[in-house]
């Protein structure tokens, strides 16, 4: 199994032979998983409430199931973060392609929880996998190193211009050791 | 050179009903005491300026003690021989052109330098200081915005700015003339030293050259900021020295939002209720819990005198339902009801004013109480 990080680059390879990139940033993380990846990307109010979604976890941000290839996405955080919505969106597609191999690993179902999104988690895990695979699909590592310095780590310009959160920014340009020191809040 | 930022003191805020045994509202205190106690370390650290980038007050027509409080801090300063600027922001600048500005005030008799009807540019020992004061126009502001260069005799060159971000959550309620500036605008000022950023209330670097200083005091249940700050800059130092900003924490009162209950998922309301405030520090707290997902029915089950003996040391304690089904309910605390007022208000009626009124309500009715 490639690592995250390569396993994205990968991906954008593969859409940009099959459909042009176009510029990056930002990501075309929805196209990607539907155009490319055939996945279905589906809002939904509660995501407890889909059949076989596990009960007594807490509220759920996200959730893949092979059986019938879609990525649920949490409505209420949707709405309140577009930025949120995307990252969620590249986390599952990671599961798709790092853990159910495509579906080809036989029914798959991986829900998460707020704290699996969170990119500053422990990346030994499957979640933290899934989570550099969605950070490195989001902001490739290549682009975000030049740019960021470019514009002086103008956090609101970047989010804009990658389309994310300003969070999940920020713990991007601190794991790859770009952010200046003073700059972490 | 270094310089003292601060912002968003909000002075003569009032966020809660509890008064201290004098009548004084308990928070609009603790925001006076922070100020003060921001003005002692300034004069700790003599910087070579201050500069207060909007929102010194809470409203436009502040108390006596607001401006007497603001006043003295100022003067305090000004003795020290201690230059400060202060530019107004969105809560201290009036909605109509015949309402006198408050700031008036404090140019003429306040021994600070006071920005309110345009930008305006003050030099201290080789350092320009460029202050553009809130205008409730977007347009107006952004031309303002659009219209500043830096001093080129200066050695350093600080702009002072009242303005939001549409990438930032917000904080508090939803703010009558808040203006947000398109991001790219900070390119645009990138040829300042430093940007002094005031209206979001946590400290929030944005630019290695701009920065939101944050409010003194949390204002909201939504500040999660771990810590309240003033922020040094040393201009000799570049924005790749570790010298260049310095934070200094501010002691302040405990005013958090506790880990949400999800009651899809809990049997025992009462119980995972008195769960999350284990082990919470609670003696003069400020704590909201939320319970998401709850039914009326559920809801009624709780034992809020048990609730009520466990958080009697707090300041404030107050449970937060999100019915199931249910849209906005009606206002349950101070902030609920800045949300509401903020929401209901039609369009040509001054919200600061009916917040204002609504809030003297409850005041009195809380004295009444207390009686």
């Amino acid at each position: 199994m490639a690592d995250p990080g390569t396993a994205a680059r990968n991906l954008l390879a593969e859409y940009d032979s099959e459909y042009g990139l176009g510029e990056v940033p930002p990501s075309p993380v929805e196209e990607i998983a539907e155009s490319l990846l055939l996945l279905d990307v589906v809002d939904i109010e509660d995501i407890r409430t889909i059949a076989g979604a596990p009960q007594g976890a807490g509220r759920i941000s996200g959730m893949l199931t092979t059986a019938d290839r879609t990525i649920w996405v949490d409505r209420l955080e949707s709405e309140r973060s577009l930025g949120r919505r995307r990252f969620t969106i590249a986390h599952e597609i990671g599961h798709w392609l790092l853990h159910a191999q495509r579906g080809e690993q036989g029914n798959f179902e991986r829900f998460c929880r707020a704290p699996d999104l969170d990119p500053g988690g422990d990346p030994a895990k499957q979640e933290g996998e899934a989570n550099d695979f969605a950070a490195e699909l989001l902001m490739p590592e290549e682009i975000i190193s030049t740019v960021s310095a470019d514009c002086g780590f103008n956090l609101g310009l970047l989010a804009s211009q990658f389309d994310v959160s300003v969070p999940a920014l920020e713990l991007r340009l601190t794991k790859l050791k770009l952010l200046p020191a003073w700059m972490h809040s | 050179m270094r310089i003292v930022h601060l912002a968003d003191t909000h002075l003569g805020h009032r966020y809660l009903t509890k008064s201290d045994p004098s009548g004084r509202n308990e928070r609009e205190q603790d925001i006076y005491k922070v100020f003060n106690v921001a003005v002692n370390r300034i004069l700790e650290l003599r910087p070579d300026a201050v500069v207060h980038a909007g929102d010194l007050f809470e409203g436009f027509h502040p108390s006596t003690q607001a401006i007497e409080v603001a006043l003295d801090g100022f003067e305090r300063l000004h003795e020290a021989g201690i230059p400060t600027v202060v530019c107004s922001g969105n809560h201290s600048t009036p909605r109509y052109r015949a309402t006198q500005h408050v700031f008036s005030l404090l140019g003429r008799y306040g021994c600070v330098n006071a920005v309110w009807e345009r930008t305006e540019v003050f030099h201290f020992d080789g350092l320009a200081i460029t202050a553009i004061p809130h205008d409730h126009s977007p347009d107006a502001l952004k031309e303002a915005v659009a219209a500043v260069r830096p001093d080129p005799d200066a050695d350093h060159n600080v702009l002072v700015l009242h303005a939001g971000s549409d990438l930032l959550p917000r904080i508090g309620s939803r703010e009558g003339g808040a203006v947000n500036l398109d991001p790219a605008v900070l390119e645009e000022l990138a040829v300042f030293d430093y940007i002094a950023l005031g209206h979001f209330h946590k400290y929030k670097p944005m630019r290695v050259n701009a920065c939101y200083a944050g409010s003194l005091e949390r204002l909201s249940f939504n500040d999660d900021a771990a810590e309240k700050v003033i922020v040094e800059v040393d201009l000799n130092a570049g924005s790749e020295d570790a010298a260049w900003i310095t934070t200094h924490p501010l002691p302040t009162r405990t005013v958090r939002s506790l880990p949400p209950i999800d009651a899809y998922d809990t049997e025992d309301l009462t119980a995972a209720v008195l769960r999350v405030l284990d082990g919470v520090e609670l003696k003069g707290a400020v704590l909201r819990c939320e319970i998401d997902g709850v039914t009326q029915e559920a809801y009624r089950t709780l034992d809020v005198k048990a609730i009520e003996r466990l958080t009697r040391p707090c300041l404030h304690f107050e449970l937060k339902p999100r019915f199931i089904g249910a849209g906005r309910s009606t206002p349950r605390s101070a902030e609920d009801l800045r949300v509401h007022v903020a929401a209901v208000t039609p369009e040509g009626v001054d919200q600061d004013e009916v917040l204002r009124r609504a809030e003297d309500f409850l005041d009195k009715a809380n004295s009444g109480a207390e009686e």
